[in-house]
């Protein structure tokens, strides 16, 4: 667990992970998993409203969802987050749906309850894996 | 004739010269040659013929020449017939006589069977000796065949009757007496002594029956009576019991040549056995109908060629189609369109290959509803393995369906709920332990988080234990008053006011605010109103404009409130969810005498 931690803190690093997330308790966990491993949190927003106005405004490299929010489901958010190319990973309850899970097959679900630092070490290792191919 | 007789060379017969021949000669010749009646003289003893032109075709091709040849000769063919009658005529005298006498005549060369009424009368001499025959006759060949012919198809009628396989009777009289009765007659009445006896003697049960009034009227009016079924109770054996038997019959009136009323016919056919089978039958076919209309499902069966030919009553009242209106193929048009497709290629399936057909699919209801129905249906076969018919059932089970799909519904929200309730509660143990100042405080903390958690589901549950119907939904005055009364120990004098019209909220909305009105008491009771002597707090709500407007005032008498500098966790969590989970906006208003907090909920998101 140490050794996970001290591998995510490196990863996460100065990254930037949106968190989209109505339920406070389960946000504020997320945020402090997050920045316990040397990430930075934008957010928590808790609708889809918010979280569109965050992207506008804010850097984001990756997130955390959740499905089901106060003010409709998290496509647009994913949408608005696929062409910004960022590495997304879906936390919900419910699953994603038919309609998005047609729309993005590819993307990495996990159920509720998913330990905030496990969330926290698979997006570092995406990220770390995604660092170390080059760009063009 | 007579210019033939007077030309004929009598010289050269014994008879001789005409002019020699005797007066009783002459007299008989002259009554001859002048009747119109065929007539003959046999003469001498030779009995030589002579003839007159009526008699002439009775010899037929003999004639002309059996003029003045011996009887002899001419009728050599049957002469062992008319020899000893001529021969007694001479001998006695005594004139004879007979009818329809058979005579075997051969005529052109072929013998056949003849027929004649015929007369000899001795003609006497001068001296009153027998000297001739003076015969008159006609042949009545045709007549005695025709009545032979009749009496042979009288008799061959007579063995149809007989051997008829229904019962006959031919009744004479007013009395109704026996005339004719077939061997089916008698074993119908157990009786066979019935000729010439009356129907009412021989038949004594039937008077009392009305049959002898019945047999009277027809008598009487001429008018035919037709009987179907009857029943007639008949004492078959002789002293035996009355058994009963039904009867087909007829009384047809006779009427004989004189236009008189002369019998009556009986025909009668016993169809005992038939009538009770179809009775039996009838019954059966009751007590099926009563058994396929007493069940609830509809029942429906067709030919081997899968055409429709029966419903029960079931099929007509849940379709509210006409009798009959769906036989055939009509059928498939009571399906919903998206399934009528789908319903023919499984029943298709099922006619090629007799396996049994199993579908579930939406049927037309006389509502117009398209409800879902389970169809079944199974062939019987015959000895050689042929199917003879399909039986069918439907089963609604519309009903049954949407509970099942409410209850996977309902399975799959409580399963989302469950998982959604631990990630919180891992969050909760989280932040509080991250929070918390020790362990204690922190089991403290965390007990009473997960209390005001447990009770916004205990009042969701509840609404739904108690209306199945309603969509989880929690009054906001019991959930107020559940997690904020814990928190208040009246007997140090403080007080609790709680006041709003009704408002009902969503199993979210519950879960938020439970959450929210926790916070605000664990911190009054720390910091604000709650932590003082004879502190109060008043929850107070109005609606409008589809916005919950909520005030929490709270109020405390012995000190001075001032505004934390650095926001708790219970503050930050009651902000998010405010403004996040509600979509709301919250405000404080921290005045010395206590803080109020003020929120801002739209309607819509507290249904959620």
């Amino acid at each position: 667990m140490k050794e996970i931690d001290n591998i995510t803190r490196s990863a996460l690093d100065g990254r930037r992970v949106l968190i989209v997330e109505d339920e406070p308790f389960i946000a504020f966990d997320l945020a402090d998993a997050i920045e316990s491993a040397g990430g930075t949190v934008v957010g928590p927003a808790a609708t889809v409203r918010q979280a569109l106005a965050l992207i506008d405004t804010e850097q984001v490299e990756a997130a955390i969802l959740d499905v089901n929010l106060p003010d409709g489901d998290i496509g647009p958010v994913i949408a608005a987050l696929t062409n910004e190319d960022v590495q997304l990973l879906v936390h919900t309850g419910a699953g994603l749906g038919p309609e998005l899970e047609r729309q993005y097959p590819s993307l990495r679900v996990f159920s509720k309850p998913t330990p905030p630092p496990v969330l926290a070490s698979v997006l570092a290792a995406t990220l770390a894996q995604r660092r170390d191919q080059p760009h063009s | 004739m007579g210019q033939f007789i007077r030309s004929y060379p009598w010289s050269e017969t014994p008879l001789g010269s005409p002019t020699t021949w005797p007066q009783s000669l002459r007299s008989a010749l002259s009554i001859c040659l002048h009747s119109s009646f065929p007539t003959a003289i046999y003469w001498g003893p030779e009995l030589r013929l002579l003839y007159n032109d009526a008699w002439a075709p009775i010899p037929a091709d003999r004639h002309p020449l059996a003029l003045g040849r011996p009887a002899a000769d001419v009728w050599a063919d049957i002469w062992d017939v008319v020899g000893p009658q001529f021969e007694h005529v001479m001998q006695t005298g005594e004139g004879f006589s007979v009818f329809d006498q058979m005579l075997p005549m051969v005529r052109n060369g072929l013998r056949q069977e003849t027929y004649w009424n015929y007369s000899f009368t001795a003609i006497r001499g001068e001296d009153g000796s027998v000297v001739g025959v003076f015969n008159q006759g006609n042949e009545t060949t045709h007549a005695v065949l025709a009545r032979r012919q009749a009496e042979a198809e009288l008799e061959r009628m007579g063995n149809m009757f007989a051997q008829a396989p229904s019962a006959v009777a031919m009744l004479a009289g007013p009395d109704h007496v026996f005339e004719v009765v077939n061997t089916a007659y008698e074993e119908l009445v157990g009786r066979k002594d019935l000729i010439g006896r009356p129907v009412a003697e021989v038949l004594p049960e039937v008077v009392t029956q009305g049959f002898i009034e019945l047999l009277d009227r027809v008598f009487e009016t001429g008018e035919p009576f037709v009987g179907r079924a009857v029943s007639v109770e008949l004492s078959r054996t002789p002293g035996g019991p009355m058994e009963e038997r039904l009867i087909d019959f007829v009384y047809q009136p006779l009427t004989n040549v004189a236009g008189l009323r002369s019998g009556v016919f009986v025909q009668a056919t016993d169809v005992t056995h038939a009538a009770r089978a179809e009775d039996a039958l009838r019954a059966s076919e009751a007590k099926y109908e009563a058994m396929v209309n007493a069940i609830d499902q509809m029942l429906w069966s067709t030919r081997p060629d899968g055409f429709h030919d029966y419903y029960n009553d079931r099929w007509y009242e849940y379709t509210g189609m006409p009798y009959g209106s769906t036989d055939g193929e009509a059928w498939n048009g009571m399906f919903h369109p998206d399934d009528q497709e789908r319903a023919w290629q499984v029943w298709r399936q099922s006619l090629a290959t007799g396996e049994p057909y199993h579908i579930e699919y939406r049927l037309r209801h006389r509502s117009g509803q398209y409800r879902w129905v389970i169809g079944r249906a199974q062939c019987i076969r015959d000895a050689n393995g042929e199917i003879m018919r399909w039986f069918g059932t439907c089963t609604d089970i519309h009903d049954l369906k949407e509970a099942e799909e409410a209850r996977q519904l309902l399975l799959r929200e409580m399963n989302h709920r469950v998982k959604n309730l631990f990630a919180i509660a891992s969050g909760m143990i989280t932040m509080t332990a991250r929070t918390a100042p020790s362990v204690n405080e922190m089991s403290e903390r965390l007990r009473g988080r997960l209390g005001a958690l447990a009770k916004a589901h205990e009042l969701i549950r509840s609404a739904i234990a108690t209306d199945a119907d309603s969509s989880q939904k929690s009054s906001l005055l019991s959930l107020v008053e559940e997690v904020t009364r814990p928190h208040v120990e009246p007997a140090d004098g403080r007080q609790l006011s709680i006041s709003g019209p009704e408002v009902w909220l969503g199993k979210d909305a519950s879960t938020s605010l439970a959450l929210i009105f926790h916070e605000l008491a664990t911190n009054a009771a720390k910091y604000g109103a709650l932590h003082s002597h004879d502190g109060a707090i008043a929850i107070e709500w109005a609606v409008a404009d589809d916005q919950l407007e909520l005030h929490w005032k709270e109020t405390v008498a012995d000190r001075e409130i001032h505004p934390p500098t650095l926001a708790g966790f219970g503050s930050k969590l009651a902000n998010s969810s405010a403004t996040g989970q509600l979509r709301g906006e919250i405000s404080y208003d921290w005045r010395a005498s206590g803080v109020h907090i003020h929120f801002r909920l739209p309607m819509e998101q507290l249904q959620r």
